[in-house]
């Protein structure tokens, strides 16, 4: 009979069972033992009393505790992850619309004298998004307004922005100060025609002459194929870890599924992780 | 064996892919349909991986908040069962992380017998097998609880735990081995933890793998 050390132990059948290594010796040594053969059995027992444990509902106290806490939560424009204390846009109403109104202003100015640019990269509009279509184009293009606004982007002045950009790439008319559309072209003619100074952060240089890595980074922000509206090259300060001119590139996709226009602020990794390099949602206000 | 418990998991994805969207777009009620369609299994998960009601219906409400204010970040690159159930798994682990110390209880290794089924109802047998995994490392319980009670594939569980899947495999196998332990009686082998993965008589929930 083998010596009992060299029986599986409870873990060591668990991790048969689950198909994970195990020592061959081991292995080939249980395949025949009595005693390793109910241990593996007591595991799957294990598995059986688990599966069997009785269905539960939750308890109607807490169904009502629940209905009664989520109504008193606003709808937020802008994410709030998990256990963070971001600053609402409502907490001080009075000095984040100074604030916001001025970074619009800040922003359409930069617009009106040219000083947004594009990549270079003509556009002839991108699919579903010159009449504020509530759906994803049928074949996203890379045809897109790609821009350096050179803004800088917060909590606060995110929402006015983002309000501008959308109205800049929505209605060619708001373009002002002889960046006036030509006649048959859209509106992202318009705004690729504008050149800048805008500055692009080091770290996005590469992404921003690539309309194809572009496009992959708005489809994993939208959650499927999408052309964007446009994105905006610039920097973001504030937010949950308090960055400081972090680079940042403004993605505005078009409304779906019952949603506004909305932009999601990340940095390079175009991700939506908040442990990562992922800013701010905002969704653009509704269109008149 | 019973058969997995798929509940709202066999229901229409896109249904609650919508319902996110009418909340996001201002409806107030189609965050709490969306509720409504999951709150048994986000309940049963909490509670089975907790331990105890109040601590489950704690996280359950702060995971729901979260989600409510967060809808804006679902991607759509999993089923939304898929994000409410790991944003409920986190706030159960904050919750214990948090406390900085699980629930103490009065069981000690290989103390729960396996009971005879002539002996203990199947109520009392459940009620053994939730002690056991109270006893549990609440990183192993959030997995078996998922895999082997709530019958997520392990890819599923993967995706929502935000872990690789071998890892997943490893917690259950480990999960497992332990239960395995408390509930039987095996003599004095097989109660006893291998040598690679030692049972200190504090590993509690607080302490991550």
């Amino acid at each position: 009979m083998t010596a009992p050390e060299n029986h599986l132990d409870l873990a060591a059948a668990a991790a048969l069972d689950e198909g994970l290594e195990v020592d061959d010796g081991l292995r080939a040594h249980a395949a025949s033992c009595e005693e390793c053969g109910r241990r593996l059995a007591a595991v799957r027992t294990t598995r059986a009393l688990l599966s069997a444990l009785p269905d539960e509902t939750m308890p109607q106290a807490v169904v009502d505790r629940l209905h009664e806490a989520l109504p008193r939560e606003p709808v937020l424009t802008t994410i709030v992850p998990s256990g963070g204390r971001r600053r609402r846009w409502t907490s001080s109403p009075a000095l984040a619309g100074i604030i916001a109104a001025a970074a619009a202003l800040a922003l359409v100015a930069a617009i009106s004298i040219g000083s947004l640019r594009s990549s270079g990269h003509n556009s002839s509009g991108g699919a579903g998004a010159e009449n504020g279509a509530a759906t994803f184009p049928r074949v996203p293009s890379t045809n897109f307004p790609v821009l350096a606004s050179g803004a800088k982007y917060n909590d606060n002045n995110a929402r006015a922005l983002v309000s501008s950009l959308d109205s800049l790439v929505r209605t060619p008319t708001s373009l002002a100060g002889g960046t006036t559309a030509q006649p048959g072209a859209t509106q992202k003619d318009s705004v690729n025609s504008l050149s800048s100074q805008g500055p692009v952060p080091a770290k996005l240089r590469s992404l921003f002459g690539n309309r194809q890595e572009l496009l992959a980074c708005a489809r994993l922000l939208a959650g499927g194929p999408v052309t964007p509206l446009a994105i905006d090259f610039s920097r973001f300060t504030g937010g949950q870890r308090h960055v400081r001119n972090a680079p940042a590139m403004i993605v505005l996709l078009p409304a779906v599924g019952g949603l506004r226009d909305s932009a999601f602020i990340v940095g390079p990794r175009c991700t939506t992780d908040p442990s990562q390099d992922f800013y701010l949602f905002v969704q653009a206000p509704a269109r008149q | 064996m019973s058969p997995p418990k798929l509940g709202a998991r066999d229901g229409d994805a896109a249904t609650d892919r919508a319902l996110i969207a009418q909340h996001l777009a201002g409806d107030r009620d189609a965050f709490g349909e969306l509720v409504r369609r999951h709150q048994d299994r986000l309940w049963r998960v909490a509670l089975r991986t907790l331990g105890n009601p109040e601590d489950a219906a704690d996280a359950v409400q702060d995971a729901l908040v979260s989600a409510y204010r967060a809808a804006g970040a679902f991607r759509g690159d999993s089923a939304v069962t898929t994000w409410l159930h790991r944003i409920v798994v986190n706030a159960c682990l904050d919750l214990v992380r948090r406390r900085s110390s699980r629930p103490a209880t009065a069981l000690d290794e290989g103390s729960i017998a396996l009971p005879a089924a002539d002996v203990f109802s199947p109520r009392e047998t459940a009620q053994q097998v939730l002690d056991a995994l109270r006893q549990l490392p609440i990183e192993q319980a959030a997995a078996v609880v998922l895999v082997d009670v709530e019958g997520f594939s392990v890819a599923e569980t993967a995706a929502i735990l935000e872990v690789p899947e071998g890892t997943v495999k490893s917690r259950c196998a480990r999960a497992r081995g332990r239960l395995a332990g408390l509930l039987g009686d095996l003599g004095p082998a097989g109660g006893n933890p291998p040598p690679d993965l030692p049972v200190q008589p504090d590993e509690t929930r607080q302490e991550p793998e």
